[in-house]
């Protein structure tokens, strides 16, 4: 399951409806996730959740599953 | 919505600025389209006239220049270089960045450039070294900073965003991010897009005359510690003791805001004789009546003393920031007049300096201070005693006369262009055309024969009210003696006075002009001025969609009224020639 504030972060920052964004969701489905909008994507979510990504992690968390699973792991 | 078409260059990848500068632009009333330079591209950019850059067609362009990027070679090896090798690398430095504006104020005229100052990490090899030794880094910086401040202060297109303070502010090791730098060459962190995109936001508010004019003010609590109608007088907390300092140097903030033209006024729920006598009498109290514009003390609900507080003063109530300690009036304030800007306010008085200060750069930012913003204070409560004679004069003819009325009225020069600028920027209600114009515009339009740009100056007997109106007339095209007022205007606070009848006859009759073509646009403020021409004597010709036309022929017989005395100024060389 994906938490919701995940699903809210993807969908503000790539301006996309929630209902469209599930664990498959990756910057092949979605065009505005390009190499910027991670970053944007990345600080967001650190903002968000209060948690600090590792460099060699971030160009890594190229799915939502991804990201909820390094979201999970610092819980 | 004003439209803000921005050009974004820098020194590293500048991309992820977008986000937070769109939505802190937005916030401030601007609707921005942005472009975007490549990473580290932003030279040729400058210099390709064929690049995105000129596409964009921006009238702003942001140069983002990171003392990282440009004393990289510094930075690497801080032994390579002494005082006097340093103090040339920072001016060559500082040289060729003003030749790529002013390549970009040649071929963007009219566009406004934003530049910054610039900070390097505290934390490199020269801990202990710097300004003990021969080597430094901060000094070159430091050196660089100076040299672009001062070329700015020479090209009216271009303003410094201060980002070396605002990197001060945020901390050095908050406002880089390692990360950002070596994954996608960015050298700012979260916070310090943050801090850039709103002070950029500021300085483009403050350029384009989209700042607040008043701060209303509660007393208890607010400027003062204490309730005065329970603990009295002698029991309020104000002043050098224990935590009545808080309160004092909170006032004294505030005085600086007043000192730059914001003007002050009170809304709060008091006794009027309780808070008048602190006010007046009080030791502790830093304000005094002189300082409020205006004053709303009763038992009114706020939302509609802020209302009768914008009708005194003249000003829309978008205009108002209001401060008050208690939440429960702050959110009625909010709901019942939402156009007032009401920001969160802290609990402990100990931060209340610091979050006016915020709120000054957020809301009141400034780019420079003119006469007229050093006396607005004292001009509004010249104000407050003509709304007193005015009641007691019976005739409308008496009171203008009793005012005494001087008009001064001169062509723009070195000395008066930023106010006009400002003028075109600010006003909105008596506004017969609401064109915009930045100092660089109006310099430019000085040298045009065909244009003439008028200012006017008024006192009366209760003091001078500085440059308050602005009379830009264009003659038409192969038509001698037609002039087009491509801008009339007048400051809100001398509406009313018949000045406007003076103004123009007094231009009609410098031009020589045998007609006048005048036209109203009509904007969401600027419906007092609608019949304007007509008033004068205008007749209409014709509407270009929702904009009237007007005529008048033989514009010289213009009624000048009688109870003005008017002086024609005229530069010092051109009087000479006269005799």
């Amino acid at each position: 399951m994906l938490d919701t504030r995940l699903v809210d972060t993807l969908s503000r920052v790539f301006n996309v409806d929630p209902s469209t964004i599930t664990a498959e969701t990756n910057p092949a489905t979605l065009p505005a996730w390009d190499s910027v909008g991670h970053i944007n994507l990345i600080l967001e979510l650190e903002d968000v959740f209060d948690i600090r990504f590792a460099s060699e992690e971030i160009p890594t968390l190229n799915s939502a599953e991804r990201l909820q699973a390094a979201i999970s792991s610092r819980r | 919505m004003t439209q803000l078409r921005v050009a974004l260059l820098a020194s590293c990848t500048v991309e992820v600025l977008e986000r937070p500068l769109g939505a802190a632009l937005r916030e401030r009333g601007f609707e921005p389209s942005f472009w975007i330079s490549g990473f580290a591209q932003y030279q040729q950019d400058v210099l390709n006239p064929a690049s995105g850059l000129y596409a964009h067609e921006p009238n702003v362009v942001l140069v983002y220049l990171d003392a990282e990027d440009l004393f990289r070679d510094l930075i690497k090896n801080p032994f390579a270089q002494l005082a006097e090798a340093r103090k040339e690398t920072a001016g060559r430095i500082a040289s060729e960045v003003a030749a790529l504006v002013d390549t970009v104020s040649q071929r963007l005229p009219g566009a406004t450039i934003v530049l910054n100052t610039t900070a390097v990490s505290p934390l490199n090899a020269l801990t202990g070294l710097e300004f003990n030794s021969e080597y430094g880094i901060q000094d070159a910086v430091g050196e660089y900073n100076r040299a672009i401040a001062a070329f700015a202060r020479t090209r009216p297109e271009v303003v410094i965003l201060d980002a070396a303070s605002l990197a001060a502010a945020v901390g050095f090791s908050r406002w880089r991010d390692d990360r950002l730098w070596y994954l996608a060459r960015l050298r700012l962190s979260r916070h310090a897009l943050d801090a850039l995109a709103s002070g950029y936001a500021s300085i483009l508010a403050a350029r384009l005359g989209k700042i607040k004019k008043c701060i209303a003010l509660d007393l208890d609590n607010t400027l003062w510690g204490g309730i005065i109608g329970e603990d009295g007088y002698e029991g309020i907390k104000l002043g050098e003791d224990g935590i009545g300092l808080a309160f004092a140097e909170f006032q004294d903030e505030l005085l600086n805001l007043y000192r730059k033209g914001v003007l002050l006024a009170v809304c709060s729920k008091n006794n009027s004789e309780d808070a008048l006598q602190v006010i007046r009498n009080h030791p502790g109290m830093r304000l005094r009546d002189e300082h409020f514009a205006a004053l709303r003390i009763n038992w009114e609900d706020k939302a509609s003393n802020l209302r009768a507080l914008a009708e005194e003063l003249n000003i829309g109530l978008d205009a108002f920031v209001f401060i008050d300690d208690n939440p429960v009036e702050r959110s009625w304030v909010k709901q019942s007049a939402p156009e007032v800007v009401v920001p969160e306010w802290p609990t402990d008085p100990v931060d209340y300096k610091t979050a006016l200060v915020q709120l000054e750069g957020r809301w009141f930012p400034k780019l420079g201070i003119t006469a007229e913003d050093r006396k607005r204070g004292e001009v509004y409560q010249a104000q407050a005693a003509r709304r007193q004679l005015a009641s007691s004069e019976t005739s409308i003819e008496e009171f203008y006369r009793a005012l005494e009325m001087r008009v001064r009225i001169g062509r723009a020069d070195a000395f008066t262009i930023p106010r006009i600028a400002q003028l075109t920027q600010k006003t909105n209600q008596f506004n017969l055309t609401t064109r915009r114009y930045s100092e660089a515009e109006i310099r430019a339009a000085t040298d045009d024969d065909q244009t003439e740009i008028f200012w006017l100056e008024l006192n009366d007997r209760f003091g001078p009210s500085g440059v308050v109106g602005v009379l830009i007339l264009k003659e038409g095209e192969g038509t001698s003696g037609e002039w087009h007022i491509d801008t009339f205007l007048l400051s809100c606070r001398v509406m009313g006075r018949t000045v406007e009848n003076a103004f123009l006859a007094a231009a009609a009759r410098e031009t020589n002009a045998s007609r006048l073509v005048g036209e109203f646009t009509p904007t969401a403020k600027n419906a007092p001025v609608k019949d304007l021409y007509q008033r004068l004597g205008f007749t209409h010709s014709h509407d270009v969609g929702d904009r009237r036309v007007w005529l008048l022929d033989e514009p010289g017989r213009l009624e000048m009224p009688s109870w003005f005395q008017v002086t024609i100024d005229r530069p010092a060389a051109a009087a000479a020639s006269d005799q």
